[in-house]
This record gives C-alpha cells, sequence and structure tokens, in this order.
C-alpha cells in the first residue's frame, strides 16, 4: 500500500472521532458540556493555557517542560543503567547468579509502589519522580537486553568462533548486534512505562507538570483543561516512541524487507 | 603423493541423553582426505554429519580418538578451517560485503584493505552489484554465495560445507552446485562437503565417504573418476549414481 494511502486513512480515523465527538457533544447536546466539554471547547481551553496559568500555576507549556525533563531524565538513567546490566546478565554467568535473584525480587513492585519511600526520602521535588521512572523504566531494559542476548542463535556464535573471534568480540560483532531489535523492542515498552509512571507520580506527588496539570483541574472542575492535558500527553508520547523509532531505523539494519 | 590435509583418527562423540544415558552420535570414524581434494560425505539419517563438521572446525571435542589439519591436532576453532553453514548463518545485520569481510575483520584488518579481496570474493561467487544489500533481501542461493564468499574471504586452506544447498529448490540447487565446482577450480581448497542427496554427491566429489544412520559410522568410500564438468545424465553418471545409493541403508 502506499504511504499516502496510509496516511490518508489514519488522517481520516482520527477526523472521524473528532466528528463523532463534536456530534454527540456541541451537535446533540447528549451530555452536559461542563462535564465533557466539545472538541471546540477544549480547542480553545488549549489556546487558552498556552498563555494562563490559572488555576494550576502554570502555562501548558511549562508543564510539558516540567514532565519531559523528569521523564527523560529518569528514561536516560533507566537505559544507561538497564542495558549493560542486562547485557552482563545474559553474557556472564556469575553476574547473572548474583544479580538475579534481587532484581527478581524487586521486580514485582509496581513503580508507583516507590512513590512513597521517595517522597520520604527525597520529598515531592524533581528528583523523586525521575527516581520513580528510573524503576520502571529499567526493568523493560533489563529484560528485554537479557533475552535478546540469550537468544542469538548458536550458529552465528560458532560462525564466529571458526573466524577466530575472541569472546569480547563475540559479544559486540555477533551477540550485541544480534540482540539489538530485542534492545530496542525494550526500549520502547521502557519509554511508554515511564511516561505512564510520570503522571501517575505527578497526580500523587508534585508541583507542576501534565499530570499534575490534570489533577488540579479536576479539584476545581474544568474538564476542558483536564482534555488538554490527556491529549497533550497522548500527543507527546506517540512523538517520543516515533522519534524513538526513527532512532531504531537508523541502528537496526536488514530486519525488513 | 599428495599432501594429507584432514585426518581423523577413531574419532566418536556421544551426548548425554534423557535420564542419565547417553547418545551415541558417531562411532570410530577415521577417514583422511588430502590437499585441495573435494570429498562428499554422504548420510542418509539426521544423525552425525553437523557433529562431524563441528569436530573438525573444534567447535566440539570428540569424546574420543582425534582430529588433525595440516598436521596441527584440533583443540579450538581456528580460522584457517571455514565452514559453510546450510542456513541462517548470515549475520542478518550486515551487508553482503560486511558479512563478507567478516573473517579480516575478527583478524583486525583495516576497512580499507578489506575491501579489495572483500570484492575479489563478492566476484567470484558472481553477486556483484549486491554488496550493499542485506540478507533478507537475497534469495537462498544468493545467500549460500554469501555464505561461500564469506568462508573464502578468510583463506582457509580447509573448507567445511554442512549441507549448503539443503533448503534451495532444485533448479538453484543444480545452478550451486555446478557454481561450487566452477569456485573450486577458480581457487582450489580442501573441501568437505555433507550431503544426504546421492546426485549432488556423484556430481560434485573426487571420492564420496558413505555413512551410516545412527550411531554414525563409514560404510564404504567411492572414488569418482568422472571428467567434468559432469553431465547428470550420461551413462556414466547415472551407474554410479545408482551403485551409491544400493550402498546407502534403508532407513525410514
Amino acid at each position: 500500500m502506499k504511504k499516502s494511502l496510509k496516511r490518508l486513512i489514519s488522517a481520516i480515523s482520527i477526523a472521524s472521532v473528532l466528528l463523532f465527538w463534536y456530534l454527540i457533544t456541541d451537535g446533540l447536546h447528549l451530555f452536559s458540556s461542563y462535564l465533557f466539554p466539545s472538541p471546540v471547547a477544549v480547542f480553545k481551553a488549549f489556546v487558552n493555557k498556552l498563555t494562563v496559568t490559572v488555576p494550576d500555576g502554570g502555562t501548558l507549556f511549562t508543564h510539558l517542560v516540567a514532565s519531559l525533563q523528569v521523564a527523560l531524565y529518569g528514561y536516560f538513567l533507566g537505559i544507561v543503567i538497564g542495558v549493560p546490566l542486562g547485557i552482563l546478565m545474559a553474557w556472564h554467568r556469575k553476574v547473572d547468579l548474583i544479580v538475579k535473584p534481587i532484581f527478581d525480587l524487586i521486580r514485582p513492585i509496581p513503580p508507583v509502589g516507590w512513590i512513597p519511600l521517595m517522597i520520604l526520602w527525597v520529598g515531592i521535588g524533581q528528583s523523586a519522580k525521575a527516581m520513580v521512572i528510573f524503576v520502571s523504566a529499567v526493568t523493560p531494559c533489563i529484560v528485554n537486553s537479557y533475552t535478546g542476548i540469550k537468544q542469538t542463535s548458536q550458529v552465528h556464535l560458532w560462525v564466529a568462533q571458526t573466524f577466530g573471534a575472541t569472546r569480547r568480540q563475540m559479544l559486540f560483532d555477533v551477540a550485541i548486534p544480534s540482540a539489538l531489535p530485542m534492545i530496542f523492542s525494550g526500549l520502547k515498552v521502557s519509554l511508554g512505562a515511564s511516561w505512564m509512571a510520570l503522571v501517575a507520580a505527578e497526580m500523587l506527588a508534585s508541583t507542576k507538570g501534565l499530570g499534575y496539570m490534570i489533577q488540579m483541574n479536576r479539584m476545581v472542575g474544568r474538564a476542558d483543561n483536564i482534555i488538554v492535558g490527556m491529549l497533550m500527553i497522548g500527543v507527546v508520547g506517540a512523538i517520543l516512541s516515533a522519534i524513538l523509532g526513527l532512532v531504531e531505523d537508523r541502528f537496526v539494519k536488514g530486519r525488513h524487507v | 603423493m599428495s599432501k594429507e590435509m584432514i585426518v581423523c583418527k577413531g574419532i566418536s562423540k556421544s551426548f548425554p541423553g534423557a535420564n542419565g544415558s547417553t547418545l551415541e552420535v558417531l562411532k570410530d570414524i577415521s577417514l583422511s582426505i588430502n590437499e585441495n581434494e573435494f570429498v562428499v560425505v554422504l548420510g542418509p539419517g539426521q544423525c552425525g554429519k553437523t557433529t562431524l563438521i563441528n569436530l573438525i572446525a573444534g567447535l566440539e571435542m570428540p569424546t574420543s580418538g582425534n582430529v588433525t589439519v595440516a598436521g596441527n591436532p584440533i583443540t579450538k576453532p581456528n580460522p584457517d578451517i571455514g565452514v559453510v553453514y546450510q542456513k541462517t548463518a548470515l549475520f542478518p545485520w550486515l551487508s553482503v560485503q560486511s558479512n563478507v569481510g567478516f573473517g579480516p575483520m575478527m583478524k583486525g584488518m583495516k576497512k580499507d584493505e578489506r575491501k579489495k579481496i572483500v570484492q575479489h570474493y563478492i566476484d567470484l561467487v558472481g553477486l556483484t552489484g549486491f554488496e550493499k544489500s542485506y540478507p533478507i533481501k537475497l534469495s537462498g542461493g544468493m545467500r549460500q554465495r554469501v555464505g561461500i564468499a564469506r568462508a573464502y574471504c578468510n583463506n582457509p586452506s580447509v573448507l567445511l560445507m554442512d549441507e549448503p544447498f539443503g533448503h534451495l529448490d532444485a533448479q538453484t540447487r543444480y545452478l550451486m552446485q555446478e557454481e561450487v565446482v566452477r569456485i573450486w577450480e577458480a581457487d582450489k581448497k580442501t573441501i568437505l562437503f555433507v550431503t544426504n542427496n546421492v546426485e549432488e554427491a556423484v556430481y560434485l566429489a573426487d571420492r564420496i565417504i558413505v555413512l551410516s544412520n545412527c550411531p554414525t559410522h563409514i560404510v564404504t568410500e567411492f572414488d569418482v573418476t568422472l571428467p567434468r564438468p559432469r553431465d547428470y545424465v550420461s551413462r556414466d553418471f547415472l551407474s554410479l549414481r545408482k551403485t551409491v545409493n544400493d550402498s546407502l541403508e534403508r532407513t525410514r
């Protein structure tokens, strides 16, 4: 199928949702406009929120930047620690034996479960949230890197060995490139998890950010601003994973026809 | 008198099986292959052939007996012994030229140094123009050409080929058989080629070694003196094909 046709279908799909939304709100007035504002009202709130700081103490932009900063900080920390750790665990039996039991114990704790402890330790500032995001980002990074390395084909390792590859060359020139698609899918899962954990953390303990903005507007009954915040979270999340997709295409070669 | 290149003396290999039993895969195999000889190992069953390749390549150790290549005992993999596998052995994340240049890269050869010899072997196997393609874009026959070029590019004196054409369609298989003889004649190596296809064995070999099914041992040997290029339907070819075929065990 042509790319332009695919794009057209996507555009029509989004347009129909907006149209349906408009019909049941401003069109047929099925709901009170206070509880379920129309797309037009939400767009107005969006434009308004670009400059106005009431009722949540910041413009849309300041909340977005606050959220992005803390999310990316925690996310990158998760990658930088999680990916090498997962690779090491898969490649060195001893590291696996030492780290695996600890990891298996910590892993079932949902990231949001760390929030109370983090508030107690470092307050409700950015670092508490960054830690919570780190916890949610690091797990998929470890799991996927580990699995990816473990799934390296035996024949590929044989080939490398018959060419006289050292163990280090086998890791860097065979196992890691072969695990790369799996590692990238971990990075994607991780990104989604970070973004979700961020919003949860901001709703529970924060002074700014998109999650905080949603929570504040619930208290004052501004459904339009809530929807603006939600849509912002959706759009930015989609953009971030699209960027990651581009990075993946740059690094992962030869896997798609 | 030509030089003995690969010598296996009484090698056996067993693997631990279920509930503490042992599975004997190779039993007392002794063979000797001369320099630049093209030997086909013909085996009917599913067992033993890849293990034999892996033992000669030094990827596994025999339970008893020993292997020498060019007089040196084999205890670990050695760049002087190249291996071409049945399938999926190309690195999907590398282009054709990077796959072919993998051996020299492991030796630490610089990229611009590699380029010339890589191109030589890509041309030799007839893949000129596909240097930058990834394996996923290539047909089965082309992938095996890359596999052969990759093994050749490291300039080993011994080439082990483990049913390299087993997954190709019949037409491509005939073509690749012609190609492998052409490449071997252009750049002589000692080749040990494993197959379960009698016609392929008769077409390729200077000598055919017939194996039994599990545990694998040597049943008999045939010298093939038909002149090359061989004709698949000449009377001599067909009669040898029948003789070899009759020597195979009937297995279900």
